[in-house]
């Protein structure tokens, strides 16, 4: 719905507008549904001759063998406006009847009839609004002024209902009432309508006006949620409502404030541990010259160290991890590696799984991930046990070990950069705080999941990567600059096609 | 191998420190070192002598490590290690197909230099022909694909097959001696002249490992075959292509 100058207009007349506009559509609803379903109408009757077709009737009625009455009264003519019914028992309308119209209709029937007031009964119902019969008017005399005041005072003459009983001679009751009661399901059907109708529209500009309200909201929180998680910003846009708008301007900006200081001090950071390599290749060159062999073999241990820490440091505050481009990797082959790789620096790390299963996915970033995971296993736990599970739609690895964990209350500060649970574990172990940090950020870049899990006796790192389904031909890598430049390469090229187009997961 | 007249290294680095004491480690390892400071001298210095082999940092103020290798590779072809800052496979691909030989990451381990420096003099030694861009071979065997500039392995399926330094090494030994047999202390050797330093697991360990990744039997092996009293065998035809270098 394109309204001109709507979207400039701020909250407050909006709502007003709305709920102007609810009540027309509610007023226009209720004037179309009286048109196409009109309310009953008015009987009109004259007191006297009210009383005279009582009279008669029970004169037709008594003259009748009883169960010819109901036919004799039909062919009386009397019927086009008046319904007439013989019961066996007087019904039970309520007596002394307080309405104006009951008592001059009973004292004119008294007066008619000759019979006793216990022999007449006479029951009206007052007028409503909403009435669903044929509304009743029983006049004395004509012209008469039928004013507001005449339809709703309690002595009107205008009644919803009018129930009239005669006993006959031999003990049965006739009664008698306004004919054409109409279709009363049809008005009924009309009440019900018209409050639907109300609550329909009403409901449904107070969603819409909620909605128009919450749903930026939605987004706003979506937005702050993911601030601070990543390093990217969600900028918001969109907003309609002028207060929202600002208000998303105002979360924007400072959005972008807190990325420019974020990666100020993330460069600053790289810079630093840039910096650091060429003191420590200075420190690794003096260590040679080093005479005692045990203080030499320190001082490396040391150095080495603080190299992993600064290269740690330096994956994480580079892009890189984002940036690699996606192949085709054997996982089981790079996980295997990984795990030889501690075997062969003395840990005891073995691996369980299939010799061959196919990712796409950023392999060195990967590696990266499950190397930090064993790792930490291998100091936190002692033995490692890998396992990897090809789940055809995913790729679960298994990192179990033996250790204390992390205990399930601070798995989230687990995650988070530069944390380390000294409080549980020993400060020798050296590191950065970056490993899960790290991991996470590559399973997620990669659809994936990553889970710490206790059971009995070990602990459980699960990381489950997805194999993406669609394939898309806009993020491809680039095939390998010299198998495109050589045509001698016969092998290269005949790879199935899919095989060099990698899958767009980040977007 | 055969001790000849000392090898005679040229070291270009910025930090005159880091030169200063590579120079004395090299020289206690029977090595005659020259250093240069930037580029410039370099050149200079180049004038002056015959040297075997240069080693090249490449973050340096000026030219940088990238250009002088260019520059350098117009008009010579002595064997180049490149000293990368930065532990970046393309910073690495970059150097190795611009016509350096090899490269270390810094901060390096001073003896993994001289273990590559050494495999590069005994390989220029040996087939002095084949000085040129050694490090930076595509090879093709049984539909497998061993990129030794990427030091990657990809299946005949396309797919990137993961090796450890070790299983890598051990791979290239295999291709560039392929339908020969060669015993357990040949293969160290031609392993060990790559990368000294990983390989402390025995020759049978490695070969199993790569077996299990490269053969599509590990218990039945089809590519390297076990010679009884003799060593391994690698059966598969191997074709080799070094890369065009883009302009």
């Amino acid at each position: 719905m394109r309204i001109p100058l709507w979207s400039k207009l701020r909250l407050a007349p909006r709502i007003a507008i709305l709920m102007v506009a609810t009540a027309i559509a509610v007023q226009a609803f209720d004037t179309f549904l009286e048109h196409i379903l009109p309310r009953p109408g008015y009987l009109i009757i004259d007191q006297a001759w009210l009383a005279r077709a009582a009279g008669e009737a029970r004169q037709i009625a008594e003259a009748a063998p009883p169960t010819d009455r109901r036919a004799a009264l039909a062919s009386s003519g009397l019927m086009k406006y008046l319904g007439f019914d013989i019961v066996s028992q007087a019904p039970d309308y309520r007596q002394d009847d307080p309405t104006r119209v009951a008592r001059e209709v009973k004292a004119a029937l008294l007066q008619a009839t000759a019979l006793g007031p216990e022999d007449i009964l006479v029951m009206t119902e007052e007028f409503e609004e909403h009435a669903v019969k044929t509304n009743v008017a029983v006049v004395s005399t004509l012209p008469i002024y039928m004013d507001t005041e005449a339809l709703v005072s309690r002595d009107s003459i205008v009644m919803a209902d009018i129930r009239i009983a005669i006993r006959l001679k031999d003990g049965a009751w006739l009664t008698i009432g306004p004919s054409n009661e109409g279709l009363t399901s049809l008005h009924h059907l009309r009440n019900i309508l018209g409050l639907a109708g109300t609550l329909f529209f009403v409901a449904a500009f107070s969603i819409w006006m909620a909605r128009s309200i919450v749903t930026p909201l939605t987004n706003l929180a979506q937005a702050a949620e993911k601030l601070g998680r990543e390093r990217e910003t969600t900028p918001i846009t969109g907003m309609k409502l002028p207060e929202l708008a600002s208000i998303a301007d105002t979360f924007n900006e400072m959005q972008a404030r807190l990325k420019k200081f974020v990666d100020e001090r993330m460069q600053m950071l790289a810079a630093i541990s840039h910096d650091l390599r060429t003191p420590l290749t200075r420190l690794r060159l003096y260590a040679e010259t080093v005479p005692n062999e045990a203080q030499r073999t320190q001082i490396l241990s040391d150095i080495s160290d603080m190299e992993t820490m600064v290269s740690t440091s330096l994956a994480f505050m580079s892009d890189d991890i984002h940036r690699e481009s996606y192949s085709a990797v054997d996982l089981a082959s790079l996980i295997i590696s990984q795990c030889d790789n501690f075997v062969d620096a003395g840990r005891t790390v073995s691996y369980q799984g299939p010799d061959h299963a196919e990712l796409t996915c950023r392999p060195v970033a990967v590696r990266r991930a499950i190397s930090n995971l064993i790792d930490n296993g291998c100091k936190y736990g002692g033995d490692v046990c890998v396992t990897l599970t090809d789940n055809v739609a995913s790729l679960v690895i298994e990192i179990r070990d033996s250790g204390p964990g992390i205990p399930a209350d601070q798995t989230e500060r687990a995650f988070a950069p530069f944390q380390r649970l000294e409080a549980s574990r020993n400060r020798e172990t050296g590191g950065t705080g970056l490993g899960l940090t790290i991991a996470r950020d590559v399973v997620v870049s990669h659809g994936g999941d990553i889970q710490l899990i206790h059971d009995e006796k070990s602990f459980l790192v699960r990381v489950e990567l997805p194999r993406p389904r669609e394939i898309k031909a806009s993020r491809a890598t680039k095939p390998h600059p010299k198998a495109s430049a050589k045509p001698a390469h016969p092998q290269r090229s005949p790879l199935p096609a899919r095989k060099r187009k990698t899958h767009n997961l980040s977007s | 191998m055969i001790k000849q007249t000392k090898p005679h290294i040229l070291i270009v680095d910025d930090d005159r420190q880091i030169r200063a004491m590579l120079a004395r480690f090299l020289a206690e390892h029977s090595m005659r070192v020259t250093q240069a400071g930037d580029g410039e001298q370099m050149f200079k210095t180049l004038e002056t002598g015959r040297f075997d082999v240069i080693v090249l940092d490449v973050m340096m103020p000026g030219d940088d490590g990238f250009t002088l290798c260019r520059k350098l590779r117009s008009t010579n072809t002595i064997p180049l290690i490149l000293l990368t800052a930065r532990n970046s496979e393309t910073d690495r691909i970059v150097g190795l197909e611009l016509g350096a030989d090899d490269y270390v990451t810094k901060p390096f381990n001073p003896r993994e230099l001289l273990a590559r420096i050494r495999a590069i003099l005994r390989r220029a030694t040996a087939n002095p022909a084949a000085t040129e861009r050694l490090a930076s071979i595509t090879y093709q065997f049984a539909g497998w694909t061993l990129d030794t500039s990427r030091r990657s392995l990809v299946s005949p399926q396309g797919i990137l097959t993961d090796l450890t330094t070790g299983e890598f090494d051990l791979l290239v030994a295999f291709v560039e001696h392929p339908q020969r047999v060669l015993n357990r202390d040949q293969l160290l050797d031609l392993a060990r002249g790559r990368v000294s330093l990983a390989f402390d697991r025995s020759i049978d360990v490695q070969v199993s490992r790569l077996r299990r990744k490269i053969e599509t039997d590990p218990n039945a092996p089809a590519l390297i075959k076990t010679v009884r009293n003799g060593g391994y065998f690698f059966t598969a035809t191997v074709t080799a292509a070094a890369p065009v270098v883009s302009p």
